[in-house]
């Protein structure tokens, strides 16, 4: 075969090739693909059921929360990347001990703000946290209470005027609690 | 248990019941090799490249009962990374390939570090990315590419000459030369 001034030297073919490598799918990604393929009708989830009553009800609550956002938000990922340009983590910090009806209110309250944000394409995910931690470091110390961040979500924004607008929105601010605003680094 | 499944047993099983465990094989199975795929067609950009995986999933999820198998799974899932991609880059009005970028006379390529030939890649015009990332990155045959994009296999030899000719260009003009890396 005649080589042309276009064709590669094996060196610069394996230094292409060398820059073939896969990547490392983070888990929420999974999750919102599942997700999104169910709301779709592309899927049925697996019909593995748990016993009745074993969850207690507090624990259950927090499922629901997690659950409401996990798996009924991340399905609506932002649909143009050229929109949202930056992802940012909001930290929910403190906030008063409700009630557990007040609490239940809440959580529609939250998922209510949640669900809004995912469907403009605002949302990635969001989880609720339990007060427990286990501090591991050279200066490891937990909070006396536990941990102070009660939970977290994750947004997409243009910028960080952006972002700052959507957590000025977040009802966690409604009850006492504070919102940190953090722009995730690029890897 | 699907270990031990080939792709199209857990296709068909996906297809028949839209069955979640076999179909999360298939994505754990492949989604590593198209958020690879993905990465590198968004020049690095992590987060367009996670909405890219996941479009391309819902797509081809829809359309697997309808695979001929003609090619691999991989094969025809990466086009799915590639067209989404394509209509994404389009609806923003990014130009996809850059004349300027192959004014000069090609020059064979002189050991760089791989750093530097990442960025080289992730700095063409779009067009030329992906032909290169399609070819000579992914091994994808010129077949195969064009079957992809909706073109001739001719387009995609053409293409890949400028594109080549775009990337030694881009490495020679680099701030400052780099010396063998043993």
């Amino acid at each position: 075969m005649t080589r042309t001034d276009d064709e590669l030297e094996d060196a610069e073919r394996f230094a292409l090739a060398g820059l073939r490598q896969d990547a490392d799918p983070p888990p929420e990604l999974e999750a919102s693909v599942v997700a999104d393929l169910r709301r779709r009708g592309l899927l049925r989830p697996a019909g593995s059921r748990r016993t009745r009553g074993a969850v207690p009800a507090a624990a259950a609550a927090v499922i629901a929360f997690a659950l409401g956002i996990a798996v009924g938000l991340a399905s609506r990922r932002p649909s143009s990347p050229a929109l949202a340009s930056g992802r940012y983590v909001l930290l929910l910090e403190g906030a008063d001990t409700p009630s557990a009806q007040e609490e239940a209110r809440r959580v529609d309250e939250y998922r209510a703000w949640a669900r809004k944000e995912a469907g403009a394409g605002r949302l990635v995910s969001g989880e609720k946290l339990e007060p427990w931690a286990l501090a591991l470091g050279a200066a490891a110390q937990v909070p006396a209470g536990g941990e102070t961040v009660r939970g977290f979500f994750i947004i997409a924004a243009r910028d960080d005027a952006e972002a700052l607008a959507i957590a000025q929105g977040c009802p966690h601010l409604l009850h006492g609690g504070r919102v940190i605003v953090r722009k995730i680094g690029k890897t | 248990m699907s270990l031990g499944e080939d792709d199209r047993e857990l296709a068909a099983r996906f297809a028949a019941r839209c069955d979640e465990p076999a179909f999360a094989e298939l994505y754990r199975r492949h989604t590593p090799a198209l958020l690879g795929l993905a990465r590198r067609l968004a020049a690095g950009r992590g987060a367009e490249a996670e909405e890219l995986v996941q479009e391309a999933w819902a797509r081809a999820a829809a359309a697997l009962p309808s695979f001929r198998w003609a090619s691999s799974l991989r094969t025809w899932l990466c086009g799915f990374i590639v067209n989404v991609w394509r209509e994404r880059r389009r609806s923003e009005g990014q130009p996809s390939t850059d004349p300027a970028a192959e004014e000069e006379d090609p020059r064979p390529l002189a050991p760089v570090e791989r750093i530097d030939l990442e960025r080289a890649v992730a700095g063409l015009p779009d067009g030329y990315r992906a032909a290169i990332v399609l070819h000579d990155i992914e091994g994808f045959t010129h077949e195969e590419i064009a079957e992809q994009l909706g073109v001739e296999p001719g387009t995609s030899k053409s293409q890949l000459s400028r594109a080549r000719r775009a990337l030694r260009n881009r490495l020679a003009a680099r701030p400052r030369a780099l010396g063998r890396t043993s």
